[in-house]
């Protein structure tokens, strides 16, 4: 796999440059900027993105031993990494490492929280524009101060008890896991969660505490 | 006109067995979606993949496998500091064991090795993520190892110290050893190479044959 994006040829404004100094993407209006060529995230770029979209496809098709849906593999890794962490009794060294582990993009997001005052963009970091959040699922609720979703666990992890993989329950995933992370990463951006339970409907509500 | 008769009858016949086939199979004659009941979900994962890919800054472009990389290199990199890496390995096998073993009895049965491989890669979620592409020859498959786009950043950061020849030693190198003594089928593993960084797995006794 190539790590360097193709040439693009026919457009003057490169998706990754972005528009030239001085030129905005966007009018006042918030439509495009109709003297800027139409760019997406795709270009030069195309071959791995039909790759990416070949994984996905191949995975909505895997019924074998159960029908996968495309988080299946993050999901699975994350329950291996808990499983083996509870195992070996390290579960608040997983925790730590987590955290570390975190550290460099959050100090920078906790800079310009303070900078700006602006607290949401501790919730957009630690949920909208991290790729092992939105990775994980299909859809999440959202409104300042609020994240709402449901949990991303169950699923993998009933099919993986059946055959022994897991001992674990959602709930229990949810307290040594999730909620520690979450507060952890609040403390870090300098804010506080309320990190509900998990409710009858399956969902998990984050929300700031001022 | 017994024989234009005959034609149409023969036709409609065509065409009723079609539509009962197509019918049988909830499809429509003509083209289906192999989806057609999860168009949402299939929507979701295409912007999953676009956010992705539209997540990219000059200093770092995201690949779609990012957060399985990351997600692989923080479980090696536990393990390593807690001086578990022997067991992270035996944890692996165990937990695919039951599908390995499922996989061994086939192999038994049928005779064919290749199944060995085709269990390990292409039907396996957690490669096929993990691998956006894994060349394919019959007792060889080969990739380039995922690892190192990521891997370059988080060493940076003091995220990890891991590095890619590392991985294949601990990791990547016994997994495949211990998923072939599983499977009855021994698989081998290509010295590594940095200046490629491939991984090439062969069937043990087929190692004659040769990735162009």
């Amino acid at each position: 796999m190539t790590k360097t994006p193709r040439p693009v040829f026919d457009a003057p404004d490169k998706t990754a440059g972005g528009p030239p100094p001085g030129v905005k993407a966007e009018s006042g209006s918030g439509r495009p900027n109709p003297t800027l060529a139409m760019t997406s995230a795709i270009q030069g770029r195309e071959e791995e993105f039909g790759r990416a979209v070949n994984v996905v496809l191949k995975t909505m098709a895997d019924t074998m031993p159960y029908q996968h849906y495309f988080n299946d593999a993050l999901v699975k890794a994350h329950l291996s990494h808990i499983q083996f962490a509870k195992d070996h009794n390290l579960l608040d060294d997983m925790i730590d490492k987590d955290q570390k582990t975190m550290s460099p993009m959050l100090g920078r997001i906790k800079g310009k929280i303070e900078e700006t005052g602006d607290t949401e963009l501790g919730m957009i970091a630690m949920f909208d524009r991290t790729s092992c959040f939105y990775q994980m699922l299909d859809e999440w609720d959202s409104e300042p101060g609020m994240r709402r979703y449901k949990e991303p666990f169950g699923y993998v992890l009933e099919f993986g008890k059946r055959i022994g993989q897991f001992d674990m329950t959602v709930d229990e995933i949810h307290d040594i896991y999730t909620k520690p992370r979450y507060h952890g990463y609040a403390a870090q951006l300098g804010l506080k969660l309320d990190v509900s339970d998990i409710d009858a409907d399956g969902y998990i509500t984050v929300r700031l505490v001022d | 006109m017994k024989a234009r008769f005959l034609k149409a009858a023969a036709a409609g016949a065509l065409a009723f067995s079609m539509t009962a086939t197509a019918v049988a199979a909830d499809r429509q004659v003509g083209q289906y979606s192999p989806f057609p009941h999860r168009t949402e979900e299939l929507g979701d994962a295409m912007q999953m993949v676009y956010k992705t890919f539209n997540h990219s800054s000059r200093a770092y472009e995201h690949q779609m496998n990012d957060a399985l990389v990351k997600m692989t290199l923080g479980h090696i990199q536990f393990a390593k500091d807690n001086d578990l890496l022997e067991e992270a390995v035996d944890d692996e096998i165990r937990t695919q064991s039951p599908m390995l073993i499922r996989i061994a009895k086939m192999i038994e049965k049928t005779g064919d090795k290749e199944l060995a491989l085709k269990a390990v890669f292409e039907q396996t979620t957690c490669h096929f993520q993990l691998v956006l592409r894994t060349e394919m020859q019959p007792g060889v498959r080969r990739f380039v190892s995922p690892f190192g786009h990521v891997l370059e950043q988080t060493v940076r950061l003091g995220q990890h110290d891991l590095t890619e020849e590392e991985i294949y030693n601990v990791w990547l190198k016994p997994r495949y050893e211990r998923y072939g003594e599983v499977l009855g089928v021994p698989l081998t593993v290509d010295p590594w190479d940095p200046e490629t960084r491939l991984i090439t797995v062969r069937i043990a006794q087929e190692d004659e044959v040769s990735m162009r």
